[in-house]
């Protein structure tokens, strides 16, 4: 652009945002005219585009001429503030949709197994770079004097910013010469944007979600193993004739559940128990330690006894409780909480 | 003084309207450069740009007149006006008001006169 269009294209684009009440096409048709009749003026005059612009005077005030001769500043067919109820919505889409933005990041942030420290810096990084673009457009509004482009709330509402003259305005599209047989098309489209992109985070979520599932099972999976370790041993030293029933609080029996126990032990004395199996082996239940006090990992081992030829099933019911430290790597303590015979 | 300028201006806008329209009927077709050119020519009731492209626009959305662009063999491409029907019905019955407003004011102005 060289220093002599500089002003006169200055000049254009403040007409054109004046008359943006007009519509699209007759605001180009406008700002067509007044170039042409600039550059004649000008070319006559030895190129002085800025004596042919001065002729006109102030863009926003020959808008305003333009717009009030055409009857939208004043009349039956003025333009008039779009609905405060059509604004508010306008403006609750875009909360949502910016809510959204951030819950979303923040999910993604705080997704099982992801590095904390990298998924925030990560999540601070994004907001910072959202922060500047954002920074840049209204500053780049602000010094272009040009008005910041639409919002998918606008959108939607069928809502557009003009300038009345020099008045600012959020008016219906339809009240627009150009527009006021509105296309579909865009706002369908928006609207499809709109539901892709909430059902895409919503499937994030979920996905979120069945993966703190997944995690969970897989970590009481893990720690079925020590319950099906805990009820083989019980067994074994049964067998073995070298049981030692616990006496302190450390033990991998409960006191519920010793009597149980005991009875298996005088079982096997009376050489009615001679052998065992594990039949399955399920998990009830998981909690991890991030979801709150209650981390209990419940295993539940079908075991059966073969009382010579005859199978007894006995279920137990083993808790595993996490140490004080809340990373993965804490202590787990395992005790057997309950024994049920069919 | 500035009252007077302050009442010239609303006498100009009141009638570039009717001016624009008689310009059209006696050059049939002509561009808002030309329009402008002409209407400053006439010197006292001088019209500038800032006065007639805002009417050109309600006349041609009323219907009053047409317009095309049309290439210039130099310079930028021009937009033409002509009278349409409708703005020579309107032209018709404009110019009757306009002559019974005229032959008032004489007559009011000669009663003052004397």
């Amino acid at each position: 652009m060289s220093s002599q269009s500089q002003p006169l294209e200055r000049y254009l684009e403040d007409l054109a945002e004046g008359v943006g009440a007009l519509g699209p096409l007759e605001s180009a048709e406008v700002v067509r005219e007044i170039r042409g009749h600039i550059e004649e003026a000008a070319a006559e005059k030895g190129g002085a585009v800025e004596d042919a612009l001065g002729s006109f005077g102030p863009a926003s005030a020959l808008a305003a001429r333009i717009l009030e001769e055409r009857g939208l500043l004043a009349g039956p067919d003025a333009l008039s503030a779009a609905p405060a109820w059509m604004r508010a919505a306008a403006l609750l889409v875009d909360a949502t949709v910016s809510a959204f933005v951030l819950l979303l990041l923040m999910a993604v942030a705080t997704r099982p197994g992801a590095d904390r420290a990298a998924a925030w810096a990560t999540l601070v990084v994004w907001t910072a770079i959202a922060a500047t673009l954002g920074l840049l457009a209204w500053w780049w509004a602000v010094y272009r004097r040009r008005p910041l482009v639409g919002t998918t709330g606008l959108d939607l509402l069928g809502l557009r910013r003009v300038r009345a003259g020099s008045t600012p305005m959020l008016v219906r599209a339809a009240d627009i010469p150009d527009l006021r047989r509105p296309g579909r098309v865009r706002p369908a489209i928006g609207l499809l944007v709109a539901v892709l992109f909430v059902s895409a985070g919503v499937a994030s979520l979920q996905d979120v979600a069945h993966e703190r599932a997944v995690l969970a099972v897989e970590s009481a999976t893990d720690h079925s193993s020590v319950a099906v370790f805990l009820v083989s041993d019980l067994y074994s030293q049964v067998l073995n004739g070298d049981l030692v029933l616990p006496t302190d609080d450390d033990s991998f029996i409960t006191s519920e559940v010793t009597p149980y126990v005991t009875h298996l032990v005088a079982e096997h004395a009376a050489g009615r128990l001679i052998a065992y199996t594990i039949g399955d082996v399920r998990i009830t239940g998981y909690a991890g330690a991030e979801d709150g006090p209650v981390d209990v990992m419940v295993g539940v081992l079908e075991l059966r006894d073969r009382d010579r030829g005859k199978s007894v099933g006995v279920t137990y019911t083993v808790r595993g409780t996490p140490g004080a430290a809340s990373d993965d790597s804490r202590p787990m303590t395992y005790q057997i909480v309950r024994v049920e015979q069919d | 003084m500035d009252e007077l300028g302050g009442w010239l201006a609303q006498l100009r806008k009141g009638t570039v309207e009717l001016l624009v329209l008689w310009l059209l009927v006696r050059e049939g077709e002509l561009h808002g450069y030309a329009i402008v050119q002409q209407l400053q020519s006439l010197g006292r009731l001088v019209a500038g740009e800032s006065t007639v492209y805002p009417v050109l626009k309600r006349l041609e959305a009323d219907g009053y007149v047409a317009a095309k662009w049309s290439e210039a063999e130099s310079g930028p491409p021009r937009k033409y006006y002509r009278l349409t029907d409708a703005g020579s019905e309107f032209l018709s019955a404009a110019n009757h008001e306009w002559d019974a407003l005229v032959e008032s004011m004489r007559e009011l102005k000669g009663a003052g006169d004397e």
